[in-house]
């Protein structure tokens, strides 16, 4: 009789958990769907929907160098997609990508054997891994992200961690992302956990925060498609596909990891460092918002 | 000679209080100083700090013996950005969801 209430409450348990964490995703695919129908509603046609979503723009900017309509896979290219002046730029800078020396700098950097002898292929056999990151990981109950992976399989080795946001680590993960190249994104909420840190990235791309009170959406959604100054303002949807990037600001690679922190301290908030809890669940987030799509990294922007 | 008598009354006491004020600010430059890192501390822990205050609490800690009038002020405005940015982190928890697309 005990053997059988425990059966039933230990079956109970599991399919509440199942059926929670199925619930939660169909929550966070509504949340997908509604941000993808933004964004392809605002593209559609900016001339006929100015009032709505680009009421400070000129009739005539929107005319002469806005690009419409824009399809799910074109947001992948950030604001080349949609802003005609970036796109020509951005073609003659790609005849001759400044990602690519540190992409074969990467190469390199995988190829070669650790002390032991090993290389980064005894951890990731299949480099085509990219579309997977950052993932939940049930067992660690924690994100992984693919900077960590990276780290770990060279602590695994016996080699010392790099610094994350740029340098080896960014190139390393640039050959990974090479590899994973046009791989659709396929991030998963596999548990209770998972979906409590998408629902945490959620909340910090939304709230607004620092003394400039502002948001990751507000930029990144709301006024994407929009210019600050002479900077065409990028959309969310799509801006992890290109990661690794190699941004002229910066010269040189930088990881999605680097991309947020940088981001969150131009809100006039403080910086959170790199791979910590928070810039993980933002990055997971955001990454799963851009489910299906391919992968296009290392890209170039400005 | 009754305008004599407020004028040197008036100075006796700006002089009393001028002599009175160092003690004073070493005093209260401490609490200060504790009152913007407690209110700091809660404000970094929930995330929601601004990017300078903790670099106004060291400028303070470091004006405190040479300048403690000045870092009395640098102390308080930290405390007024962390109490700032608590009371903006428990404003936008309300309305955050309404930013996010239906």
């Amino acid at each position: 009789m005990l053997k059988k209430l425990i059966k039933i409450a230990t079956i109970s348990m599991i399919s509440g958990t199942i059926m929670f964490a199925a619930n939660f995703n169909a929550q966070a695919e509504k949340d997908r769907h509604a941000f993808v129908n933004y964004f392809l509603k605002k593209f559609e046609n900016p001339v006929a929907n100015r009032a709505k979503y680009f009421p400070y723009v000129p009739i005539e900017e929107l005319k002469k160098d806005y690009i419409y309509p824009l399809k799910f896979e074109d947001f992948k290219n950030g604001p080349m997609s949609w802003y005609r002046p970036a796109k020509e730029q951005f073609a003659e800078i790609n005849d001759f990508p400044p990602y690519e020396i540190p992409l074969d700098d990467g190469k390199e950097l995988f190829t070669k054997p650790f002390a032991n002898g090993k290389t980064y292929s005894s951890c990731f056999p299949n480099p085509a891994i990219k579309q997977n990151y950052p993932y939940y990981d049930t067992k660690r109950d924690e994100i992984v992200t693919i900077g960590m992976a990276v780290n770990e399989c060279r602590v695994k080795n016996g080699e010392k961690p790099l610094k994350y946001g740029k340098g080896d680590i960014a190139k390393v993960i640039a050959y990974l992302a090479d590899k994973s190249r046009g791989q659709k994104i396929n991030i998963k909420i596999p548990s209770a956990n998972a979906a409590k840190a998408y629902e945490a990235g959620k909340k910090l791309f939304y709230k607004q925060r620092g003394y400039l009170s502002i948001s990751c959406n507000e930029c990144h959604v709301q006024s994407a498609g929009k210019r600050i100054r002479a900077e065409a303002l990028s959309p969310a949807l799509g801006s992890t596909t290109e990661m690794p990037v190699y941004r002229l600001k910066w010269g040189g690679l930088g990881t999605l990891q680097r991309r947020l922190v940088g981001c969150i301290k131009d809100t006039g908030s403080e910086k959170p460092k790199m791979q910590s809890k928070p810039v993980k669940e933002l990055a997971y987030f955001l990454t799963y918002m851009s489910n299906g799509m391919k992968l296009n990294g290392p890209d170039t922007r400005k | 000679m009754k305008k004599l008598l407020l004028i040197s009354t008036i100075t006796v006491a700006f002089l009393a209080g001028c002599a009175t004020n160092y003690p004073m600010a070493t005093n209260s430059v401490d609490s200060a100083i504790a009152n913007a890192q407690a209110k700091y501390n809660k404000a970094h822990s929930e995330m929601v700090a601004w990017g300078m205050t903790k670099k106004t609490i060291e400028k303070a800690k470091a004006l405190a013996k040479t300048n403690p009038r000045k870092a009395i002020a640098l102390a308080n405005e930290a405390a007024y950005e962390a109490d700032t940015a608590l009371a903006q982190s428990a404003q936008y928890e309300k309305i955050w969801r309404a930013a996010v697309p239906k």
